[in-house]
């Protein structure tokens, strides 16, 4: 009893100290992260592997795949993608505006309130309490958890850059900022928190906010990271800081109206249609001005690779987002979405986008902020690198996999092949696919003994720092 | 400080108001300028339909399931229309087609198919991948069967499109007495040895008859039959626990003869000239208006492909893997009216060739038929050649008697 008493002593303080210390928001933000993204990606296992084995789980409705899905991309978008990117941009928006983050206390209860979001949504959407509506599946009580949350964290970013000592806006600050204009109106337009659409407009507001979740929350915040790490990391300035703006301008215009480009052959406005297929394929606009600019500021330093692994992340995402960007806008188009719609190809083409491109900016942030914001090395780089490999190779197969599998599908419907045949036909892709995600589980496994050996029991580092500059590669190596 | 702010100020707001107006245009316009109107044939959900729909939807059915059949889609009925979800509190189109479309799923099946497809879906299908849902109660199976029964126009809400809703609203009744009321191969069948026989007498005549009639035209994925055959005969227990009163794959008797026996008596004088059109000199003044009609039909809807004469050299053939039916084939002259009109109506599956029963009326396919008939007996267009004009000389038709 004494012992206790003595726990709880000055518990006030210590609690303050805890929510004080500077950086622990961003820290924690990212070790959430690390959580998130190992029971994610199981939840997405589980899922994977009962499309090849429908009874692997039988009587027991909480792992049963129609619930799977949601908690899966639920926990991947908002717990995984959505926790990294705030944990870094907790360090990176105060570093860009040489201050403090506006409230370490406040980004602590973010923290809090964020992890509670996702613990309680992971509880209702495996017992089937969801909304039914695609990326907005959360209840209405999260929803506005999730609303209050997302104000909190806008008063944590226009706190911090009002607070700035730093004159100029570098256009990380224009990214991640204009993200928080835009993105609560989307997510209250998306969840329906409000007020609720009958009929078939139900849809258009679901798509609205289904793929602007992707454009105007992960995009804009992933490539407004990378606006900051890659310059940062190569130390060569930005190649142009207009063509950054222009970019930056074009994405908040293209993306807004491209929803319906999931709607295509549905019963939906023509020119609804029109709009979102033409502002999809402008999307190339923004992609080629984003990734001509990062390929330019990598110009004379891509052997940094070899050596630094938070930037082979960033390459990686990189090669991920010019392949991403560059079939969705065709996929758009109506001849063929025509045929695409409605296969694998098309849920192929999201885990490109989220765990290709937005996974990997996710991992590299984590790996690049947390030693800046702990003040210790990686307890391993084997550790890491064996993560990074596990990742990369599991993303790809199920890219594959899920790609020639939405092939067969739709040449299979085109054909007349009634769809009870063309499970039969993708069933090796699907054995394939979960074979992925196993590798890919595997990869969080290491890399969530990582973070916690590093950030949570403060271990020594027994292989030295992941980022090393370009010379330390043999001579040989970096002069042929 | 201050002016350096005001410098991004206005970039800023302007953004916003481009973001804003947007948002306006693409979220809030639709909502005041896209309402679909009221169904004339369909009724509202009752509180049942309602309570499956919640089980749909906490379930996650629709993960897997759409609810929009599009213009391109085989096998799932008529294309879907703005008006069809006029009922809907929230949507459940989907997004992904891992099972098939359920826009049209309404009186496909019985009942206890779908009961028994639900507890375990590899009793009635197998190979499939669904997940058993056993745990629901037996209450939330049949509230879930309810609600799948009630979509699309073969469903318990579809009405008449005439005068179907005031018939509604005055007596309750809809377009369909009874939507499960399905011909089964072989009709009732009790105990499994029974039933698996049946299976493998299905499987048997549907590879029979790919291999004589329409062996040359159709891709037959018969590794794909012979698993269905190992499932259904070597894992008995899977054969064994259907137990119930399925009878059979959901596939209906080839040829249907009711549907076609109830589509023939439609018009006894399209009956009449379809029975007797293979006789060239039978063509008279007055099935010389339906002959012309069929070969307008056909002009419409085949002839790019199957060519105007019906040699199988239409403009389109050569974009084909399968080629187009050259309709002066021998074994064309064999073909009765039952097998030419079963084929129109349900296409060729593994070809391009369409399922016209989604397209064209029983009476249109049955005018096809006799036109269709008429050229594989004749090996080309015979007395109909000429133009349009041709005919308009002939006499007009009686009028009928009043």
């Amino acid at each position: 009893m004494a012992q206790i008493l003595e726990l709880t002593k000055d518990w006030d303080t210590r609690l303050a100290a805890w929510a004080d210390e500077e950086h622990s928001a961003s820290r924690r933000f990212l070790i959430s992260a690390a959580v998130w993204v190992l029971v994610g990606t199981l939840f997405g296992l589980v899922a994977a592997t009962e499309y090849y084995w429908p009874d692997l789980v039988h009587n027991f409705p909480q792992l049963q795949f129609g619930r799977l899905r949601p908690t899966h991309v639920n926990v991947v978008a908002f717990g995984f993608i959505s926790m990294a990117n705030v944990g870094a941009i907790f360090y990176v928006i105060p570093e860009l505006c040489r201050t403090r983050l506006f409230s370490e206390r406040w980004g602590n209860v973010l923290m809090v309130a964020w992890n509670a979001v996702i613990v309680a949504g992971i509880a209702c959407l495996t017992n089937g309490i969801t909304e039914g509506r695609e990326y907005a599946e959360l209840p209405w009580f999260l929803d506005l958890a999730m609303m209050a949350a997302l104000i909190l964290y806008i008063v944590l970013v226009w706190g911090t850059v009002l607070n700035r000592k730093e004159k100029q806006l570098y256009v990380s600050i224009w990214y991640i900022a204009g993200t928080t204009l835009w993105f609560p109106v989307v997510y209250l337009i998306g969840n329906r928190v409000f007020f609720a659409v009958p009929g078939i407009g139900d849809a258009i507001a679901n798509w609205f906010y289904g793929h602007n979740i992707l454009g105007l929350w992960f995009t804009t915040n992933g490539i407004g990271l990378l606006y900051y790490f890659l310059p940062k990391i190569t130390r060569n300035p930005l190649y142009s800081h207009l063509l950054s703006i222009v970019g930056f301008s074009t994405i908040a215009m293209f993306y807004t109206p491209t929803g319906t480009h999931h709607l295509l052959q549905s019963p939906v406005p023509e020119w609804l249609k029109a709009v979102a297929v033409i502002s999809s394929v402008m999307l190339l606009v923004p992609v080629m001005s984003v990734l001509v600019n990062f390929f330019l500021t990598m110009k004379g330093k891509w052997s940094m690779m070899a050596t630094h692994l938070p930037l082979r992340f960033f390459i990686t995402a990189l090669g991920f987002y010019l392949l991403t960007c560059f079939t969705g806008p065709f996929q758009a188009t109506r001849w063929i979405n025509w045929y695409l719609h409605f296969t694998h190809w098309v849920v192929g083409h999201a885990h490109f986008a989220l765990l290709g491109t937005f996974g990997f900016v996710g991992w590299g942030a984590i790996y690049y902020v947390a030693p800046r914001v702990s003040g210790r090395q990686w307890y391993s780089r084997r550790l890491a690198n064996a993560h990074y490999w596990l990742s990369l190779v599991g993303t790809i197969l199920m890219i594959v996999a899920l790609t020639v599998g939405g092939l067969i599908q739709a040449s299979a419907w085109e054909e007349g092949i009634p769809v009870y045949r063309s499970v039969i036909m993708v069933a090796p892709f699907m054995l394939m696919r979960a074979f992925s995600g196993l590798l890919i589980v595997l990869g969080q496994v290491l890399f969530l003994y990582n973070v916690v050996k590093t950030l949570v029991f403060a271990e020594a580092s027994v292989e030295g720092p992941l980022e090393e500059p370009a010379g330390a590669l043999p001579q040989s190596a970096v002069r042929s | 400080m201050t002016n350096q702010r005001a410098n991004y100020l206005y970039p800023a707001l302007g953004l916003t108001l481009i973001m804003a107006s947007i948002i306006f245009v693409v979220v809030l316009v639709p909502r005041w300028t896209f309402k679909p109107p009221e169904p004339r044939d369909l009724r509202d959900y009752t509180a049942q339909e309602l309570r499956g729909r919640e089980i749909y939807k906490r379930e996650g059915c629709w993960y897997c399931h759409s609810t929009v059949s599009r213009p391109q889609d085989w096998d799932h009925g008529r294309r879907s229309k703005s008006s069809d979800y006029y009922y809907d509190g929230y949507h459940l189109l989907g997004s992904e087609r891992t099972g098939p479309d359920l826009a049209n799923i309404g009186g496909k099946f019985p009942d206890q198919y779908h009961m028994l497809h639900h507890k375990n879906p590899r009793y009635v299908k197998p190979g499939s991948i669904m997940p058993r849902y056993d745990y629901l109660s037996e209450q939330e199976l049949t509230d879930l069967t309810a609600f799948l029964q009630s979509l699309g126009p073969n469903g318990t809400r579809a009405l008449d499109v005439k005068d179907g809703k005031a018939k509604y609203e005055a007596t309750g009744e809809t377009k369909w007495a009874k939507v499960r009321d399905y011909t089964w191969v072989g009709g009732a069948l009790n105990g499994v040895t029974e039933k698996v026989a049946m299976w493998k007498l299905d499987v048997a005549q549907q590879r029979a008859l790919n291999e004589t009639l329409y062996g040359e035209h159709m891709e037959v994925p018969f590794k794909y039959t012979a698993e269905i055959e190992e499932l259904m005969y070597g894992s008995s227990h899977e054969a064994a626990n259907a137990k119930g009163a399925l009878q059979s794959l959901a596939t209906p008797a080839f040829p249907n003869k009711e549907a076609l026996e109830a589509a023939r008596n439609q018009d006894p004088e399209v009956r009449a000239w379809v029975e007797n059109s293979f006789k060239e000199g039978e063509i008279t003044d007055k099935n010389r208006l339906l002959a012309n009609y069929g070969k307008g039909l056909f002009n419409n809807q085949c002839s790019p492909c199957h060519g105007v004469a019906g040699n199988g050299k239409g403009q389109a053939a050569f974009t084909m893997t399968k080629r187009p039916a050259n309709f002066d084939e021998d074994k064309y002259a064999t073909f009765t009216t039952d097998a030419w009109y079963w084929r129109i109506s349900r296409g060729v599956p593994g070809t391009q060739m369409p399922r016209w029963e989604y397209t064209l009326d029983a009476n249109q396919r049955l005018t096809l038929t006799a036109f269709l008939k008429y050229v594989a007996q004749n090996k080309g267009l015979g007395k109909l050649q000429g133009s349009e004009s041709d005919y308009e000389k002939a006499p007009a038709p009686a009028a009928p008697a009043k």
